[in-house]
């Protein structure tokens, strides 16, 4: 496929044979969320138990329902370590685009980077895999998203995949380009974050460095030792030597002649 | 979810090792208790760390250093596993700024050593006032009155105290922000998604409060004050 495709989940976690078809076809799965009853809560359930590691995004059906909640209780499935990166952010699908420029403006303050995706540019495959063939021959634009979604999902990949076989055949100038833009949009955006990535561990390096730097090592041992020693008045010092002669580790001739030795061995 | 007796949120911001480190920390523990990690993207650019019975993962952007990230795993908790009695709140401390920067670490890391943990553990069974835990000489007052504090976050502090309704009477907190708290009185102050709503406020990055107040560090000494405004103690172990 020359396109990004992800398996659109309905009944939230579900539908367990379509969601492995999909994976294995390296499609991630988006879940839909819809605002009703606990959906979210059980999604997370499952998305942080040991049966939640794989590739996943949210879409997020718009009923004119636009409190922050609906947004805020999306933001612990945005930070869970396998929720999909697409090319500009983590993709969140918005059927319907009331509650967009608010996901927008709410994920910015969470600092989350999330490609709000929408209508324009996010395709439901209907007609099965030969919808998509059209699609290729007449109006392929590589940016498009595509949804697969329902029952039988799995012949419909299988599908999906002889149509692109079909398309290396008969327009093999096509299929090339196309597969390279695909990768090369794919590359892009990881070298984007990875760049993102480096710069932000290069400013923690550099902060580092600073306060590293601040520490003068010398200079904290001379002021440790003068503050300790250099400091005290001189009859503590001698007061020192004169428990250190009851204790018997100093001689007491060591207190006033400077030629014999201080200390016992 | 299985019941747990602790939460340990920890927030890793320097290197992985810090993970391996609390793992060998929480195996020396008899009680089972229930891990919640954050993160940085930069951490896992080889393999996704995977969710395991015990152990959650989030990822989050540098946004309020530990407190930000600590932030996210209590509304973790709070969603996951609500009725854990006791929040143990850790990070992976480097105070590069100061020479006792690692004797600093390993003495508020103290409270999971194995007899300290059942201590304090037993403390809070026992004590129905006592409301954190924390290592012993890391308890801090900055109050100086009139609504003053001895800090570059004096005024910062005054306009949370007001927003967060928190009497001008014990504002003792934990230097370091790593100690156990009730997870009760958690919920109860951040109703919601309360603790979300706060984390939006604090800054980006690695930021420090040596010449001016942060966001950030105020809430250091709120998550303290969470506790000591309800009316419940802080007592060192």
């Amino acid at each position: 496929m020359f396109n990004r495709f992800y398996y659109l989940q309905e009944d939230g976690c579900g539908d367990e044979t379509g969601r492995q078809a999909a994976l294995q076809a390296n499609m991630p799965i988006m879940h839909l969320v819809d605002g009703r009853g606990d959906s979210v809560d059980r999604l997370l359930l499952h998305q942080y138990g040991a049966e939640g590691n794989y590739p996943f995004c949210l879409a997020l059906r718009d009923h004119g329902d636009d409190r922050v909640e609906r947004l805020q209780e999306l933001v612990l499935l945005l930070v869970h370590p396998f929720y999909e990166w697409g090319e500009g952010g983590k993709p969140l699908f918005v059927f319907g685009a009331g509650c967009r420029g608010q996901a927008e403006e709410y994920f910015a303050g969470q600092r989350l980077e999330v490609e709000v995706l929408s209508g324009e540019t996010v395709r439901l495959l209907e007609a099965g895999a030969g919808e998509y063939y059209r699609y290729c021959v007449n109006e392929y634009s590589p940016g498009d998203v595509f949804l697969l979604r329902g029952a039988g999902v799995e012949k419909v990949i299988r599908d999906l995949q002889a149509v692109t076989e079909d398309l290396r055949l008969e327009h093999p100038v096509f299929s090339r380009l196309a597969a390279e833009n695909a990768d090369i949009r794919k590359r892009l955006a990881r070298m984007d974050r990875d760049n993102g990535r480096l710069v932000q561990e290069n400013s923690i390096l550099r902060e580092l460095a600073e306060l590293s730097s601040k520490h003068d090592e010398v200079d904290y041992i001379l002021r440790f030792y003068k503050n300790e020693y250099e400091i005290l008045p001189l009859w503590y010092k001698r007061f020192g030597h004169i428990i250190k002669v009851l204790q018997g580790k100093r001689s007491f001739r060591s207190l006033y002649d400077k030629k014999v030795k201080k200390y016992k061995d | 979810m299985d019941r747990y007796r602790y939460a340990i949120l920890y927030h890793n911001y320097y290197s992985l090792d810090g993970i391996d480190e609390m793992r060998q920390k929480i195996s020396a523990l008899d009680t089972p208790g229930i891990l919640l990690l954050c993160s940085l993207p930069d951490k896992f650019a080889g393999s996704l760390p995977p969710q395991t019975a015990h152990e959650k993962f989030v990822i989050s952007p540098n946004l309020g250093k530990d407190i930000g990230g600590k932030l996210l795993l209590m509304q973790l908790l709070f969603s996951l596993a609500p009725e854990t009695p006791y929040t143990f709140l850790l990070h992976d401390k480097r105070s590069y700024q100061k020479q006792s920067g690692r004797w600093e670490k390993e003495g508020l890391f103290s409270i999971l050593e194995p007899e300290k943990l059942s201590a304090i553990t037993a403390a809070f069974d026992d004590d129905p006032n006592l409301g954190i835990a924390c290592a012993s000489g890391y308890i801090r007052n900055e109050y100086l009155g009139d609504g003053r504090f001895d800090t570059t976050n004096s005024d910062l502090l005054g306009e949370l105290m007001k927003q967060y309704a928190i009497p001008a009477r014990h504002l003792r907190f934990v230097g370091g922000t790593m100690f156990c708290i009730r997870t009760a009185l958690l919920r109860d102050f951040f109703p919601g998604y309360g603790a979300l709503e706060v984390r939006a406020t604090l800054e980006s990055g690695n930021v420090l409060d040596h010449e001016h107040g942060t966001r950030t560090h105020c809430w250091e000494r709120m998550l303290s004050w969470v506790a000591t405004s309800a009316g419940y103690k802080i007592k060192e172990f």
